[in-house]
């Protein structure tokens, strides 16, 4: 067991920059999360860090040895693949036990570990089945019990649960979980689905282009986001944003005004932010109060309404543009319906042109 | 309903058709072996006085046994031969991206196109060169011209099938690479080896022009040369009858390794060896 650490990993296909200048360290005995769109470089991280592929430049480190120049058999470091790459002529006990062949260990020691690993992922009895003939989830879990019957320094699992449905997701998510606690292990999971990053990790590494986007903790990130782009890719539904201009920078905050006439002071440091540049306001569905409110308000009108039983998603329409509104319950609302809708100055988040976030001093 | 029982009857019709059309050569073959001197000539669908003593003639006239045996070595050497280049080659221009590969690829190809006579005489001046003349080794070296751009071909289309992400498995399960092709890829494209190893195996054993130039004595002679050397008591007889014995014979091993592989080929394929 090990902490990885990556400093200035760059990697290109051509002209495309899937890695640029990526510093991350992975803590030991954790399960980081890699997050981040379709194509913004999950997959070649791992294979940067297996071995796989070569980084053009910078380096990685697993346990602060360096390992860039290794090939991958030295690294150990065990990877579950998303379409699981089980080796198909063989049968679930061989596949566990090919890596520990390839150790040159004995047969009997071997027997041994993959009985203890079969039986610690409930697949003792498939053992004797070729991949062919087990369904998806229990060959995920020969995919799993083959990356972590040599106790590898690092497991790393790319999109393991994309495969499958919905309800065996959340049940391997959870086992998942709750076997790195259990076995300490190092894991490093790549998904590009917030959901499963916000609910299995302890630290979260948003990826965007290439380019790490923020590191933190999941509620770091839904609170504090460092900038646009996380604040857009964590949470759901998605944080509203709205344009606005900063009126004011004064003890209290900033000022800004949004289209409607309205105006907000918003506790942030002013940092590098002028008067009179554009900005971002953001606030996440759930911070927005529908009806009567003591916060500043917008007149709005209810366009859709979508009811999910313990909570329901209701767009809007105001002078400052569409927003969305989550709130708990189910309410008795009606499109056409016109109401105040309330922000909270506390809640919202400014981000200035570049995308960058001002710091909040509240959140 | 009607219909469907029509079309069914069309389709044991046309399969009849088919098996008639491809198995009566090989019954003519093997009724014909069984009758003697001028009988042959009378139009007989079994024959009612079997000659038997052709298939006996066939091994006291010349060296047939070890004619046999010549075209087992051979043909056993050159689908040895094949594979395992094709093995290798396959694994480089399947799994391998380096510059030129489609261009290697094509030019394997394209050495197919040329007819065997044109390559004849180039090919004995090599197989003189390398002293291999009248020898067995050379008559499998020459077979490799062959058989080696079909079974690289299908060899590389099979390594190609193989999901990347198994072959990084293995990898980082610790496999060197010559383990990975060896204990991953190679137990995968096996279909496509006994395929391409079965059609080698075929085309060696059938083959008449190189093994009739490339060899000199009775004793390096393979299968087809002697059958076409087997000759009559007098110069104008022609002893059909044991001609058509010696190929019956010759046609039984092919039959049986297609038989056996065949089922291979198809459970390999059935189990879904390269589905990932
Ligand atoms: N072998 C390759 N050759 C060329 N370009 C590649 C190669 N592998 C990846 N890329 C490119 O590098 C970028 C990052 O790819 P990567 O596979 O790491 O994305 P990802 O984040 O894993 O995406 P996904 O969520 O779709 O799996 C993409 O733009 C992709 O097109
Ligand atoms: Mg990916």
């Amino acid at each position: 067991m090990a902490a990885i650490t990556l400093e200035g990993v760059s990697k290109r296909y051509g002209p495309v920059i899937a890695l640029d200048e990526i510093d991350i360290a992975i803590p030991d005995r954790a399960l980081t999360v890699v997050v981040g769109p379709s194509g913004c470089g999950k997959s070649t991280l791992l294979k940067v860090i297996a071995g796989l592929e070569e980084a053009d430049s910078g380096q990685v480190a697993i346990g602060g040895e360096r390992i860039d120049h290794l090939p991958p058999a030295r690294r150990n470091v065990a990877m579950v693949f998303q379409a699981y790459a089980l080796y198909p002529h063989m049968t679930a006990a061989e596949n566990m036990a090919f890596p520990l062949r390839m150790a040159g260990l004995g047969r009997a020691a071997i027997a041994t570990q993959v009985r203890a690993v079969a039986e610690t992922l409930r697949i003792a009895d498939l053992l004797d089945r070729k991949p062919a003939a087990l369904s998806g989830g229990q060959q995920q879990r020969v995919a799993i019990g083959r990356a972590l019957v040599r106790d590898p320094a690092a497991t790393l699992l790319d999109e393991p649960l994309s495969n499958l449905d919905a309800q065996l997701r959340a049940d391997m998510r959870a086992e998942i979980a709750g076997l790195q606690k259990q076995l300490g292990a190092t894991m490093v999971l790549v998904t590009h689905d917030q959901i499963e990053a916000m609910t299995l990790a302890e630290r979260i590494v948003v990826l965007n282009h290439g380019r790490v986007a923020q590191t933190g903790g999941p509620l770091d990130l839904y609170h504090r986001p460092a900038n646009r782009f996380v604040a857009g890719f964590i949470g759901a539904p998605q944080m509203n944003f709205l344009d606005c201009r900063i009126t004011a920078l004064g003890a209290d905050g900033i000022a800004v005004a949004l289209a409607g006439d309205l105006t907000l002071t918003i506790p942030a440091d002013p940092g590098a932010a002028r008067v009179g540049v554009a900005a971002t306001l953001g606030i996440r569905p759930e911070h927005l109060a529908l009806g009567e409110t003591s916060d500043p308000s917008l007149v709005c009108a209810v366009t859709r309404v979508e009811r999910l039983g313990a909570s329901a998603h209701i767009t809007v329409d105001s002078a400052a543009g569409p927003l969305r509104v989550a709130i708990a319950g189910e309410p008795s609302l009606k499109e056409g319906e016109s109401l105040a809708l309330g922000l909270a100055p506390a809640r919202c988040h400014l981000f200035d042109a570049d995308g960058i976030a001002l710091a909040s001093r509240t959140l | 309903m009607r219909r469907r029982r029509l079309a069914r009857i069309g389709l044991y019709l046309g399969a009849g058709a088919f098996l008639a059309f491809t198995l009566f050569p090989v019954y003519w073959a093997a009724v014909s072996s069984l009758e003697s001197g001028a009988a042959l000539f009378t139009i007989d669908y079994w024959p009612r006085d079997p000659a038997w003593e052709n298939y006996s003639d066939v091994f006291a006239d010349q060296p047939f046994g070890r004619n046999i045996a010549n075209s087992v070595i051979v043909a056993t050497l050159t689908v040895g031969l094949s594979l395992a280049l094709a093995a290798g080659a396959g694994f480089a221009l399947g799994r391998v991206s380096f510059r030129g590969r489609r261009l290697m690829l094509a030019v394997v190809l394209a050495t197919t196109m040329f007819p065997q006579v044109a390559v004849l005489a180039g090919m004995f001046e090599l197989i003189r060169g390398l002293g291999l003349y009248n020898n067995l080794a050379g008559l499998a070296l020459s077979y490799l011209l062959f058989t080696l751009p079909f079974t690289v071909w299908v060899v590389t289309t099979f390594m190609r099938q193989v999901p990347a992400e198994i072959e990084a498995a293995a990898l980082i399960d610790g496999a060197p690479p010559w383990r990975v092709v060896w204990s991953i890829l190679l137990p995968l494209v096996r279909p496509g080896l006994v395929t391409a190893g079965l059609l080698a195996f075929i085309g060696a054993w059938n083959e008449f022009l190189f093994a009739l130039t490339f060899t000199l004595t009775d004793a390096a002679r393979t299968v087809p040369v002697a059958i076409a050397l087997i000759s009559g008591a007098s110069q104008y007889e022609l002893p059909w009858g044991r001609i058509m014995a010696a190929s019956v014979i010759v046609t039984l091993p092919i039959v049986a390794l297609a038989a056996v592989f065949q089922r291979r080929i198809a459970t390999g394929l059935a189990a879904g060896a390269i589905k990932g």
